[in-house]
Parts: structure tokens; sequence; C-alpha cells
């Protein structure tokens, strides 16, 4: 088959999100299921792992026959096999692993073990296969805060990560102190929107001359906030005026860092992706880099930045055409699952 | 402390004191981290901000990770690995309820010859199959000082004694 | 009829291929590797031995618990993704019968045994009366020294895992003799064989089994969840 006709199937159970999705070529997205869990989750105020493992056994097949029917396409009209093998929760990522190595070990296929974090720096090119390269790409999630090189061959450098805690995880600790609810940042954001930054929330590694992200200072920062303010005034605290000076702090060490590191290593574009990258502030601060510096800031729509399996589809098929011949896409049967795994370190 | 924990060799010391700055805090976990050997369980315990992970972070740099490389919050990710002189694996049971749950966070699937750090250990009441080796519980008493409160077999207790006493000027 | 049947419940995962009854070949893997690593490799090994192709394979059998919950899942996600490729039906037997299954000809009852976790098992008693097992209690999930009260005055013969290291106080506990039995074949090519019979009976073989876990995720507990287990057989 040609390039553009390669039908891949892509597989993504890394967290709460079973997900499925087959990509025509490199970019063309024929269908995109992804079966959330946040309902199950969130009245535990997060997620819970052997719950999201359950759910995972229980919804492989029928995502993968619902994303099939919806592309058209049979499990015989499947190229290739791409999945995530981590990083994230081993018992999830072998549900997803063991079904697509067993799936494409039976049907002759050859097949990719995808990284979790490069499916999500790739989900930048599935809306702009012609973005320009090198990308710097800031990847930040509930797990993971990380800047990304992308070279113009594709290979992943990784730059820096963040000290302590992700900025998705400080949105959630943050909303759970606040009793705002799981998950936290869109709830953060919405609130963010009605309040004023008036607390001195500080921007970690403000003034260093690092590429690091800090965000356990911040999320200490808002407890003393919320505990000074309860001696003070009691229960019925300004919780939107928090929640913007929170956001604000975030978005500045989100926004400062990436812009030092677009002046370090002068990309010809940058992308933000993952789930944080749903948040509205984040969207417009870092957006407004690129006229700044004068190069694109892609921002995927709001569905490939949380987990998906276009993304897991995209990364593992650009990873097959640019070298098809490679012995490794069939040299799976013992693969196992990653669940610590940075790419490009 | 509140909570008993099996330790390997059956007995007990118990040490309390004050940490009066956040670069002590560091200075003894560091101590601590030196003087672990692979196969230890370090549990921590503490409230949100009491420097769990600032904890974490000076046993790792003891344990010998590269400097510039950082102990992250597990929170999400559950398990992170670590490089060092010995291996480190670095859990977090925040997000954790059940057994059930701790099962499927797969900290015992695979032979782990390194050194375990838990976050949030109190959330369980763990049947950990290793043996605990160090149980440390970190209590906020102003914005920078803590009481930490260590309890762990005698042999490892006693090394840790004398490096608490030679070694820091740590008001007991 | 060829049947492959696939555990990864226990301890050391293991995979077989039943032929009309017949067990063509099994393998065992390590308790070491993970189950990720190993099930598959050893399928394909397997296959490679035998000459046989994936789509010769008419049914998948796995064994759906009690016993360890990424285990029964990687195991089970291998026979859905062998089955969506090559059309196979899947289906699932309990971990415990197969146990049962894949012990030596005994003349009283038998008590199957999974580990759970440290200090708890699964546990189930079967009979043996010419071939297939017939549940007499259970399954349970208790600590194990309460196996001991298993026996009901009758000699205990207990197969499986997770009672060794309490075996003595076992032993000291119960009304009657305690027997261990060694297995006569892999839980896997038990599997098969369970999968076999019951096909050739004419029962239904189901077609997109569930694990089944006793033990309830503390979470399902809270959120009132039904907690009904999965009936033993078909799916």
């Amino acid at each position: 088959m040609t390039d553009n006709e390669l039908i891949t199937l892509g597989i993504e159970t890394s967290c709460d999100e079973t997900a499925v999705a087959v990509l025509r070529g490199a970019s063309q997205v024929l269908s995109s299921k992804v079966a959330s869990q946040d309902d199950i989750h969130s009245a535990h105020g997060g997620i819970v792992p052997e719950l999201a493992c359950r759910r995972h056994i229980e919804l492989i097949r029928p995502m993968t026959a619902s994303a099939l029917e919806k592309a058209g396409v049979g499990f015989k009209d499947i190229d290739l096999v791409a999945v995530t093998r981590g990083p994230g929760l081993v018992g999830a990522l072998l549900v997803g692993l063991s079904y697509a190595k067993a799936l494409a070990w039976a049907s002759g296929l050859p097949m990719v073990g995808v990284n979790h974090l490069e499916g999500h720096v790739m989900s930048a090119m599935v809306e702009n296969p012609d973005m320009p390269l090198p990308c710097l790409a800031l990847m930040v999630s509930g797990g993971h805060t990380e800047l990304f090189l992308l070279s113009q061959s594709h290979s992943l450098e990784w730059l820096s990560g963040t000290r302590d805690d992700a900025a998705g995880e400080a949105f959630d600790k943050v909303a759970r102190l606040l009793g705002l609810g799981y998950p936290g940042g869109p709830i953060i954001d919405r609130l963010a929107r009605e309040g004023k930054p008036v607390y001195d929330v500080p921007v970690a590694l403000k003034s260093e001359d690092t590429l690091e992200f800090s965000f356990s200072g911040p999320k200490t920062a808002v407890k003393n906030i919320v505990n000074r303010l309860k001696n003070e005034i009691g229960e019925n605290l300004p919780v939107a005026d928090i929640c913007a000076s929170f956001q604000s702090a975030v978005v500045q060490a989100l926004y400062g860092k990436t812009r030092l590191a677009a002046r370090r290593f002068h990309p010809a574009s940058i992308a933000v992706v993952g789930g944080v990258a749903r948040n509205s502030a984040v969207r417009r601060t870092i957006g407004a880099l690129g006229e700044e510096l004068g190069i694109p800031v892609i921002i995927p729509a709001p569905e490939l930045c949380t987990d998906n399996a276009v993304m897991i589809a995209a990364a593992g098929a650009g990873r097959f055409l640019r070298d098809r011949n490679n012995p490794e896409f069939h040299d799976f049967q013992e693969m196992d699952a990653t669940p610590s795994w940075l790419p490009g370190v | 402390m509140t909570i008993s924990w099996p330790t390997r060799d059956g007995s007990t010391t118990r040490l309390k004191r004050v940490l009066s700055s956040v670069e002590t805090t560091l200075a003894l976990a560091e101590a601590i981290g030196s003087i672990l050997k692979p196969g230890d369980m370090v549990l921590l315990i503490g409230e949100l901000g009491a420097g769990k992970t600032t904890f974490t972070q000076g046993l790792c740099k003891g344990i010998g990770m590269a400097p510039g490389s950082w102990a992250r919050s597990p929170t999400f990710t559950l398990i992170n690995e670590y490089r060092a002189k010995s291996p480190i694996r670095h859990a977090d049971l925040y997000r954790i309820d059940s057994p059930e749950d701790f099962e499927s966070i797969g900290l015992f699937d695979t032979a782990f010859d390194g050194i375990t750090i838990i976050e949030w250990a109190d959330k369980l009441p763990l049947d950990l199959e290793l043996g605990v080796t160090l149980v440390v519980e970190l209590k906020e008493i102003s914005q920078t000082a803590r009481e930490i409160a260590l309890e762990c077999g005698t042999e490892l207790g006693s090394a840790l004694t004398q490096c608490i006493t030679t070694q820091y000027d740590i008001s007991g | 009829m060829l049947i492959l049947g696939i555990d990864g419940a226990l301890s050391e995962p293991s995979v077989a291929v039943a032929r009309e009854g017949l067990v063509l070949f099994s393998k065992v893997g390590s308790p070491k590797a993970s189950i990720s690593r190993d099930v598959l490799r050893m399928v394909s090994e397997g296959f490679r031995e035998y000459s046989i192709s994936a789509e010769d394979i008419s049914h998948i059998c796995v064994t759906r618990g009690p016993g360890s919950f990424t285990g029964i899942r990687a195991a089970m996600a291998t026979a859905y993704g062998l089955a969506d490729a090559t059309g196979a039906r899947v289906g699932a037997v309990g971990t415990l019968e197969a146990l049962a299954m894949a012990a030596p000809a005994v003349d009283g009852p038998i008590t199957a045994v999974s580990k759970a976790r440290k200090g708890i098992v699964y546990s189930a008693t079967y009979r043996k009366t010419g071939g297939a097992p017939e549940l007499v209690h259970g399954p349970v999930e208790a600590p194990v020294e309460n196996l001991a009260g298993q026996g009901g005055g009758l000699p205990l013969v207990l197969i499986g895992e997770g009672f060794e290291e309490e075996i003595a106080k076992i032993r000291k506990n119960a009304e009657g003799a305690v027997d261990i039995a060694q297995k006569a074949m892999p839980i896997a090519a038990a599997a098969a064989m369970l999968a076999f019979w019951r096909l050739e009976k004419g029962e239904s073989f189901g077609q997109s089994p569930s694990p089944e876990y006793i033990g309830r995720s503390q979470a399902e507990l809270t959120q009132g969840g039904s907690g009904k287990t999965q009936p033993l057989y078909g799916g």
C-alpha cells in the first residue's frame, strides 16, 4: 500500500480512558472513540486504579468494534497496530497492550509500541501535518509537565520537566483543598474567569535560568491562603479569586519557561499538548507567544488534548512510515509495558 | 506514632525530632538515604504540604540520584522509577483506596532489588510482602519547621540515632 | 476442534492447545517475568513447534479468576485479540474449577486455592466424579488459615497456591489429614480440556467473557455496585 493508504488501528489504555481510533495515512482520522471514566472517578476525587483496569477490560472489544464500524473498515483491512506501551498504570497498559499484541500477531501485522507522551506531542501534527520543525512542545497534563524538542527527523529530545508536581496534579489538589470536585482543571478554569488574581501565589523558579517547572510551591501557597482566610473570615471563601490567583501563577510559569526555551532553541513552531492544554488561560497566554516570537503556536482541539487513540495511531504510523522495513515492528511478542518511560532522555 | 508497622526484624526503634528548616529536613533525609540498602522500603506519612516530597528528594539524593534529576510526585503516575546507585521506586497511595487498588498499581508484580519509597502510606492497612524498614511521619509545626517521627528496626535505628546525634544539631 | 487455553490468574502463566480432547502441548511461564512478556511468546513458540497457524484455532478458553487481577486481565485481553484476529470463539472457565480439573484423580473432595493477597486466598471445594469437577462449596475469599476448616471431617486435599507458607498451621488446625496435590497438567491445559468436555456436551461457550473478581474493589463497594459475580461458566 502507499503511505496515504496505510490503515492504522490505535489503542490507548494508559490511564482512565479506553480509546481506540482508526487513521488513514499519517493524519486522516477515520474514527476516534474515547470512553472516559470521569463520571466513575469523580465520586472518589481522582482515578481509582483497580476500577480503571476493570473498565478497560470490559470496554476494549466494544470500543474497537465501534471504532472500526465508524471508520467503515474491518479487522482484515488493518495494516498496522499502534498501542500505548507506557508511561501509565501497569494494570491498565497491559489490557491494551495484550489485546494489541495478540491481534497484530495473529493477523500477521506489524505493531508499534508508542510512548504516551510522544503520542501527545504528535497530536499537534494531526491537524497540522505540515507543522514546521523543529517544534518546541510543552506537554502538560495530570501526570506530566515536560518540554520536548521535536526535530526535523521527528526524533524527540526531552529538555526539561517538573521538579515535583505536574501542573494538572496541582490543579486537582487545589480543587480538592477548595472542595470543588474532580477533575479540578476545568472547574478551576471556569471559576477563575469570575475571579481576580488578588492573592499572592508565587510563580515558582520564575527568575531562575532553568527550564524546569515546580508546582508544589503554588499548591502549598494556596493551602496557606485557605488556612489564613478560614481563620480570618470563616468558611465562606472567595473561591473564584483563589482559583484566579492559583491559575495565574501556573499559567505564568508555563508561559515563562516555554518562552525561555524558545529563545534558547529557536524552534520553527511551538505546540502545547496534553490535558491542561484545554485550559482557556493556557491557550490564550501561550497562544500569544506566537505573535511575540513570529512562529506558529499549535494547540490541538480539546478532544485531541485529553487522552485519545488518534495521537497513538499518528505516532505509530509516523514511526512505521519512516522506517517500514525495520524488523522490530514484527518482533513484539515479548513487548512489555513500561510504566515509567520518559522519551528522549 | 499512632500506626505500628511490622518491620523486618520485628523490633522497633522510635525517634522524634523537630527540624527547624527545609534545609535541615533535606539534610537529614539525605543522611538517611545514604544508609539505606537495596531491598529497603520507606513509608512516608503526612498531610498535604507536610514535606513528604521534600523528604523524598533528600532521600533520593542520599541514595545517589544524580544532581539535576528530581524525585517527582507520583500521585498521578503512581510509581516513578529513578536511576541512582541503587534503583529507586517512588510510589504514592494518595489515590489508592483499597487493597485491590494497591494490587493493580503493580508494585509487587515484578522482582525489584532497589529501594522503595511510598508516600501517603497510611491510606491503607498494607500487607507489605517485602517488609517495611523505615516509617517516617512528618507534621507541619510552622511554615518551615517540621516534627519528624521515625520508626524502624533496631539495626537501622542505631545507625539512624548515630547519624542524627553526630551530624545534626536537631532538637529532640 | 482446536482449543487454546490461557491462564494468567496463577503466579506462573500457562498456555496449552488441546485437539479433540487431547493436550497437544502446554507451556508454563516464569513467575519472575511479567505475564505480558510470557503469554504471547509461549503461544507463538508452541504454534511454531506444532505447525499450528492462528486460523486453526476454533475456540479460546481463558481462566477468568479468581486470582491475580492484572494477570487475568492480560490473559483475557490476549484471548480477545486472538479471537478478533481469527474469528475463534472465546469463552472462560473459573480458575478454581480449572485447578480442580488439573488435579490427579482423588476419591474425596478437593479444595482448589488461588492467591488473593498476602495471607488471603480464594478457594472452592470440588468433587471429581467421572472427570469434570463439581462444585461442592465456594468460591470464597478468606484468610489462608481458614482452609483448615474446609475438610469438614474428611481428608483435606489442597491444590493451587498461596497456602504453602501456612501449611503447618493448616495441618495443626484441620480435623482430618491434609494433603497437597500436585497438578497433573498446567492449568491452561485443564482449562482447554474443560472447554472441550463442555462443548462436547453441547453447553454454551459464551462469546466475550468477563473476569471474576469475588473481592470487590472498595470503590465499587462505596458506590453501591451490585457486586454480582459471574455465573460459573459461560459469559
